[in-house]
C-alpha cells in the first residue's frame, strides 16, 4: 500500500469524523485489552517471562547476521529453498519467479504483515495472478477493497452490519448479520480456493535458528491450509523474526498468544521443518523461505532503536493505547500502527515521511507496560521525536518559537520583561488564535496579575504582598 | 488424577471436550458420541503413536469396513485426488495424540514432514485418542521431553488447542472457521490403573 503517514495531521480529522468506525474500534480494543489483562492476572511469573523474552530477542538481534546464516544453513539442510531479499521489489520479483516456475495461477495466503509491507498482493494481481486472502478478517477487507486497521483483527473497524451488507452484495448470499452464517459462507468459498490453489503464501511468526524450522501461530486453520494443500509454499520471513532454540519456543508461544488475544495458546501452532517427503499424504512438495530486509538492517546501526526489532507483532500495545483506541489503525497511514508503528514507521519510510507519528502520543507508557518483550516503547517515541527535531524536520514556526524560547528562558531579565509585556497584551490580543492547535481544545493559561517572584520580593522587602 | 482434571477443565473452557475412560469403554463411548447421528463417514489415521498405544487394535473390530484407514506412509498406488475426496467426505476424523498439555488443554502431534495433517483440518469433527501417560503438566515439561528424545528432535510439531475459531466479526466467537468445529479428546487409562 502507498504510505500516507506524511499526511497524518491533515487526514486525522477525516478519520475521526467517522464516528461509527471509531466506536467499533474503541469497543474492540477495550474488549481485547480486558481479555489480555484478565488472562495474564492468572500467570504468576509473567514479569519473569517478559524479562526472558527481552533477553532472548536481544541476544538474537545482537548477532542477527550470524543467526540468519545459521538459520538458512539449517533450513537448506531440511530441503527448503531459501532466498534473501534486500527490499520489497526484490522480494516480489523472487515471488513472481517462483510462481512462474510452477505455473501458478491461483494463490491462497494467510495473514502476513510483511506481505502487506512489500505490497505483495497488488504486485501479483497486477501481473494477472489471483491472490485470495483466507484469514476471515483479511478476506472481508479484500472484498471491501480496504487495508487492515489492526494487526490481529484486521477488519476490526467494521460492524456486522457492514459485513452482512458486503457479503450480500459481493457474494450474492442472503442478507444476515449472524456471525456464524457469515463465517460459514466464507468457509465454503475459501475451502474451494484452498483445494484448487497452486501456491500457498504465509508469513512466519518465528524462525528457529538451531534447526531452520519456522513456526506459524493462528486460530482459524487457514494458514495450515495454505502450507499443506497447494503443491508449493512460500513463507515470507522478516529477517528479525528469529529465536535461538526449539526450547525457547514454549516461552514465545505463550507470550504471543497471551499478549495478542488473552489466550493460553492459539488453536493451531505449527512448527514445520521441510517440504513433504515422497511417502507423505500431505504437505507442500516445494517450500521456499523468502527472508526480507526492506529496511530492518537500518535499525541495527542504532543501539537504542534496534530494540524495536524485538517486536513479535502481538498488537498488545495497539489495544491499550489511548491514541489508537480513538483514531484507529488507518490514520497511521501504513501497515504498522499503534505505538510500535509510530516508532518504526519513521525509520522505514524516512523521518520526513512520518514526522507526526511519534508526536501523536501522551507518553502514558501503557504500551511499554504491556509489551511482552519489554521494548521501551514510549521511550523510543521520545527518542524518535528527538531524532526528528535534530534532523530539521519540524515546522519553521516550531523552530523559530523554540529559538525564541531558548533565548528568553536563558535570561532572567528577558523573561521578566516578556511576562510584564504579556500580562498587558493578553487583554488586547487573542494569543490563542496563534496557537489553534493548542487552544482548539484547551484554555490558554493567563499570566497572573502578580507572579510568585514579584510577591516574594515584595514580602521580603516590605513585609507584605504587593498591591 | 489432577493432570487429567486440569486438562479437561482447560479444554472445556475453550469449546472442546474430554473424557477419561478405560480401554474397554472406548467403543461404547464412540458409539455414544455419534448415537443420534445417521450414517457418518469416519477416517482414521494409524500413526506410530496410535500403534504404540495399541489403540488401532481397539478400533479395528468396529471400523475395519466402514472407515478410511490411513497409515503414515502413503502407498504408491494412492491417488492424491481420491485421498482428498475421502477426506472431504469425512465427518469424523480419529487420530492419536503424542502428548497432552494439561494447563492449556492442548493436543500435541509429532510428525515427520506432514503425515496426517489434513485429517486434523478438513473434517468437521475431530476425535483424539490419548494415553493418560501422555499427559504433561505444561509446555516446559513438553519441551524437556522433546530435548531428551532422539527421534522427536526430527519431527515437525502441531499444537492443537481446541476447535478452529475466529472473532474477526465484532469480536464475537465463532467456532469451526476452516478447521474442525468439534474436538473431543478421549483419554484412555490402562485397565489396571485407578481412575
Amino acid at each position: 500500500m502507498r504510505p500516507k503517514s506524511k499526511y497524518f495531521k491533515k487526514d486525522l480529522p477525516l478519520y475521526m469524523a467517522n464516528e461509527k468506525v471509531i466506536a467499533n474500534i474503541s469497543r474492540a480494543t477495550r474488549i481485547a485489552a480486558d481479555k489480555r489483562r484478565n488472562s495474564i492476572e492468572c500467570i504468576k511469573n509473567w514479569e519473569e517471562m517478559r524479562e526472558a523474552g527481552h533477553r532472548i530477542r536481544k541476544s538474537v538481534i545482537d548477532n542477527i547476521r550470524s543467526n540468519l546464516d545459521e538459520f538458512e544453513k539449517n533450513a537448506v539442510r531440511n530441503g527448503i529453498i531459501v532466498k534473501r531479499a534486500k527490499n520489497a521489489l526484490e522480494a516480489n520479483e523472487i515471488a513472481v519467479e517462483i510462481a512462474n516456475e510452477h505455473q501458478a495461477k491461483r494463490i491462497v495466503k494467510s495473514k502476513s504483515m510483511i506481505t502487506e509491507e512489500i505490497g505483495y498482493n497488488d504486485y501479483m494481481i497486477k501481473r494477472d495472478y489471483e491472490v485470495v486472502e483466507t484469514d476471515l478478517g483479511e478476506y472481508i477487507l479484500q472484498l471491501a477493497g480496504e487495508s487492515p486497521s489492526h494487526l490481529i483483527g484486521p477488519a476490526m473497524h467494521k460492524s456486522r452490519v457492514d459485513i452482512a451488507e458486503l457479503f450480500n452484495k459481493k457474494l450474492k448470499i442472503p442478507y444476515s448479520e449472524d456471525p456464524q452464517f457469515l463465517t460459514r459462507a466464507a468457509r465454503n468459498i475459501l475451502r474451494e480456493k484452498f483445494l484448487s490453489a497452486d501456491l500457498g503464501v504465509t508469513g512466519a511468526n518465528f524462525g528457529i535458528v538451531e534447526n531452520g524450522s519456522i513456526v506459524i501461530v493462528e486460530n482459524e486453520g487457514n494458514a495450515r491450509m495454505c502450507f499443506t494443500l497447494p503443491k508449493v509454499h512460500i513463507a515470507f520471513i522478516g529477517m528479525e523474526r528469529l529465536i535461538p532454540k526449539v526450547n525457547d519456543l514454549g516461552l514465545f508461544m505463550t507470550l504471543l498468544s497471551q499478549s495478542a488475544n488473552g489466550q493460553k495458546l492459539t488453536s493451531y501452532i505449527s512448527l514445520m521443518k521441510g517440504p513433504r517427503s515422497a511417502s507423505s499424504y500431505d504437505g507442500a512438495e516445494k517450500r521456499y523461505y523468502i527472508i526480507v530486509d526492506n529496511g530492518r538492517s537500518s535499525f541495527l546501526d542504532d543501539d537504542y532503536l534496534k530494540q524495536a526489532l524485538y517486536c513479535i507483532r502481538c498488537s498488545a500495545c495497539y489495544n491499550v493505547c489511548p491514541v489508537y483506541q480513538n483514531i484507529g489503525g488507518h490514520a497511521y497511514g501504513w501497515v504498522y500502527q499503534g505505538p510500535i508503528g509510530a516508532v518504526i514507521t519513521p525509520q522505514f519510510l524516512g523521518l520526513e515521511n512520518a514526522v507526526a507519528l511519534p508526536f501523536a502520543s501522551s507518553l502514558c507508557g501503557s504500551c511499554t507496560d504491556v509489551c511482552p518483550v519489554k521494548i521501551p516503547l514510549h521511550h523510543l517515541l521520545l527518542y524518535q521525536r528527538n531524532r526528528i527535531v535534530k534532523s530539521g524536520n519540524t515546522s519553521s514556526l516550531e523552530k523559530s518559537s523554540m529559538k525564541a524560547f531558548t533565548s528568553i528562558g536563558k535570561s532572567d531579565k528577558k523573561f521578566n520583561r516578556v511576562i510584564k509585556l504579556g500580562r498587558v497584551m493578553q487583554n488586547l490580543i487573542p494569543f490563542g488564535a496563534f496557537v489553534r492547535g493548542w487552544s482548539r481544545s484547551r484554555e490558554l493559561p493567563r499570566i497572573a496579575n502578580t507572579t510568585f517572584h514579584e510577591w516574594w520580593d515584595s514580602v521580603a522587602k516590605n513585609g507584605k504582598s504587593p498591591n | 488424577m489432577k493432570l487429567y482434571e486440569q486438562f479437561e477443565q482447560e479444554l472445556r473452557k475453550i469449546g472442546g471436550e474430554a473424557q477419561l475412560l478405560e480401554k474397554s469403554e472406548l467403543l461404547s463411548i464412540l458409539d455414544q458420541l455419534h448415537h443420534s447421528k445417521k450414517e457418518l463417514n469416519f477416517s482414521i489415521y494409524e500413526s506410530s503413536i496410535m500403534k504404540k498405544n495399541q489403540f488401532e487394535k481397539l478400533l479395528r473390530p468396529y471400523f475395519s469396513n466402514n472407515a478410511n484407514w490411513f497409515s503414515e506412509k502413503m502407498p504408491s498406488s494412492q491417488n492424491q485426488d481420491e485421498y482428498r475426496q475421502q477426506l472431504l467426505e469425512t465427518d469424523v476424523a480419529i487420530i492419536s495424540a503424542d502428548y497432552l498439555i494439561a494447563d492449556s488443554g492442548t493436543v500435541v502431534l509429532l510428525q515427520s514432514n506432514h503425515e496426517g495433517q489434513l485429517l486434523t483440518l478438513l473434517p468437521p469433527k475431530l476425535i483424539v485418542l490419548a494415553s493418560n501417560n501422555s499427559l504433561l503438566p505444561n509446555l516446559p515439561a513438553f519441551f524437556k521431553k522433546l530435548s531428551t528424545g532422539e527421534k522427536e528432535k526430527e519431527d515437525s510439531i502441531i499444537f492443537i488447542t481446541g476447535p478452529s475459531k475466529t472473532a474477526d466479526i465484532e469480536k464475537i466467537l465463532v467456532l469451526g472457521v476452516h478447521g474442525p468445529e468439534e474436538v473431543n479428546v478421549l483419554v484412555i487409562s490402562d485397565d489396571d490403573e485407578e481412575r
